[in-house]
């Protein structure tokens, strides 16, 4: 649905200095359907990412399609009715506070040229869609930052657009709030089928709904993937954001081993629980301990991060050699594993 | 008392004394300047705002001109101006004396100020606010209609309120190609021929009309506006 090709973007340095490169061969993919989180440091690139989707900069180099259709390449009245297909909805909403929710939710239908009569019914269906009966009729001064923000993503998907952009949508919202709006977006996602690219700082965002993720690093893709393939994949630099490790207890009498795991669709003798990791290695006649760890589920998929002190019966640290075949039987069954300088 | 209310200020209507007809006339030179200042100084303030916001080569260079314009309107002395205009006033209103006279320069003096204060009202509006209606497919047009004068329209309300105010000031200035008014009432009969009860009742009657309009221009924009309050 979202298809980016070696998207480039340089801006002239204002001073006459080095030109900026915003963003540096963009190649990224989001299909039909799917919650894509697009995570980065503030200076990574996202908001421009953002706004060479919507063709308010244009790129230098490269293309950006939506639907088969080049943003890139459309200006005057051919871009605005490409943008007509696009929600977007952001970090303040950017509401008009002279117009009332039900207004300001109508706002694309009216330059889209929808009539009165239309306007209204599909207002209606919208506000009920994103749980705002009763509030319509308030300004945004009226309204709480959640019931602004549930305005924002109605005016979004008024004009049933395919893909709705999301620019830190809840980076103003308290967490309560915050989880409301996630449930709402992952909701309408899978009502509607529509595509989301979700632009955020917070990996609680990610882990809560996206499906994919892409990890921006001074304009470059650092890392791309399903949700559970990049979390569960200890060398990627994502993992480590998404479940951190705890820092471990120090001065224990024994074999410390950082194992990451998750469940695998493609192998099912794949470690899905800790608790597995502690059976596996009393299969091995040692006694495991989870000294530290983060244990999610993430898109569905038991993944973690656990830090094990591996011991005999009395209490000495295990044998090389039994921690040798520890390892490789963990490493048979999709745990990646460390051993930790202890 | 008797003596107060038999000055001719109060008993004629001639515009020569009578404060009355005096007071009809600011009003007018005031309306019209005002009508006429707003039908040109609104555009030409969506103009600054519009060509200093595109990034394109033509529009920066209307930007140069027009600002340039507005700032050698704004920087004319009143009463330099409305001498300097004479020969242009005789051509646009056919006669260099009288209010209408008077009121072709005080709406070239009112255009300016008008423009700057409408392009201040308009950079106040969050550009991420126009940047969403833009993002919907808006049209240039779309934008100043349904995000532009909307969003500014409490602080357009106060720069028409404060450009007003100003008018009225200004037409004191009239006299001098005897346009007549209140300033003129007050600067001929109260002020050169120490006559204080035209002097103070002038005064006041002026005093009157800024916080009628004041309070009138306060009014409407509190109506108009929907924004958090102590946001």
């Amino acid at each position: 649905m979202i298809t980016l090709e070696g998207l480039t973007k340089v801006f002239p340095a204002p001073g006459g200095g080095d030109p900026v490169t915003a963003l540096d061969g963009i190649d990224l993919t989001v299909d039909a359907g799917q919650i894509h989180g697009i995570v980065g440091r503030s200076g990574a690139g996202k908001s421009t990412l953002i706004r060479c989707l919507t063709g308010l900069e244009k790129p230098t180099s490269g293309s950006v399609r939506i639907d088969g259709t080049d943003i890139a390449a459309l200006d005057g009245p051919a871009l605005r009715a490409a943008r007509r297909e696009i929600g977007m909805v952001f970090q303040h909403a950017n509401l008009l506070d002279s117009r009332t929710a039900a207004r300001n939710i109508a706002h694309p239908l009216e330059i889209a040229g929808v009539g009165r009569e239309q306007r209204s019914a599909r207002v209606a269906e919208l506000v009920d869609l994103v749980g705002l009966a009763g509030r319509e009729h308030n300004h945004p001064a009226q309204l709480s930052g959640g019931q602004i923000q549930r305005v924002g993503i109605a005016r979004g998907l008024a004009a049933e657009p395919k893909v709705l952009l999301c620019d830190e949508p809840t980076s103003a919202l308290d967490p309560t709030t915050t989880r409301q709006i996630l449930a709402l977006i992952r909701s309408l996602r899978d009502r509607l089928g529509i595509t989301v690219l979700m632009i955020t700082h917070e990996m609680s965002v990610v882990r809560e709904i996206c499906d994919s993720v892409t990890l921006l690093e001074d304009g470059r893709v650092r890392q791309s993937g399903a949700l559970a393939d990049v979390a569960s994949d200890p060398h990627g630099p994502l993992s480590s954001e998404l479940i951190p490790l705890p820092p471990a207890p120090t001065g224990i009498s024994a074999r410390v081993v950082d194992c990451d795991y998750g469940a695998d669709p493609q192998n099912e003798k794949a470690v899905a629980s800790s608790e597995e990791l502690v059976r596996i290695a009393a299969e091995h006649g040692a006694l495991a301990q989870i000294v530290a760890g983060t244990i999610e589920t993430i898109a569905g998929r038991q993944v973690g991060r656990v830090q094990l002190a591996l011991r005999n019966e009395d209490d000495t640290p295990i044998s090389k050699e039994g921690l040798a075949a520890f390892l490789r039987e963990l490493e048979g069954r999709g745990v990646v594993t460390k051993e930790a300088s202890a | 008392m008797s003596e107060w209310l038999s000055n001719p200020v109060f008993t004629t209507w001639d515009s020569n004394t009578s404060l009355w007809s005096n007071t009809l006339i600011t009003l007018y030179m005031t309306i019209g300047t005002m009508i006429f200042a707003a039908l040109i100084g609104t555009p030409l303030g969506v103009l600054l705002f519009e060509t200093d916001r595109a990034a394109g080569g033509g529009a920066r260079w209307v930007n140069r001109i027009v600002g340039f314009i507005v700032n050698v309107g704004r920087s004319f002395p009143f009463i330099i101006l409305i001498i300097a205009l004479i020969p242009v006033t005789r051509i646009v209103v056919g006669r260099v004396t009288g209010p209408n006279a008077a009121m072709f320069a005080l709406v070239v003096s009112a255009i300016p100020f008008l423009a700057r204060l409408i392009e201040i009202n308009l950079r106040e509006i969050p550009a991420g606010k126009i940047e969403a209606v833009q993002m919907m497919g808006a049209s240039r047009w779309q934008v100043i209609r349904q995000v532009l004068f909307p969003e500014a329209l409490p602080g357009i309300i106060g720069s028409l309120t404060t450009t007003t105010i100003a008018v009225i000031g200004y037409t004191a200035m009239a006299g001098a190609v005897g346009g007549k008014g209140l300033g003129d009432l007050a600067n001929r009969m109260g002020y050169q021929s120490y006559d204080n009860v035209v002097m103070i009742s002038t005064v006041v009657v002026l005093i009157v009309i800024v916080i009628l309009v004041q309070s009138l221009g306060s009014v409407l924009a509190r109506a108009v506006d929907h924004r958090a309050r102590n946001a």
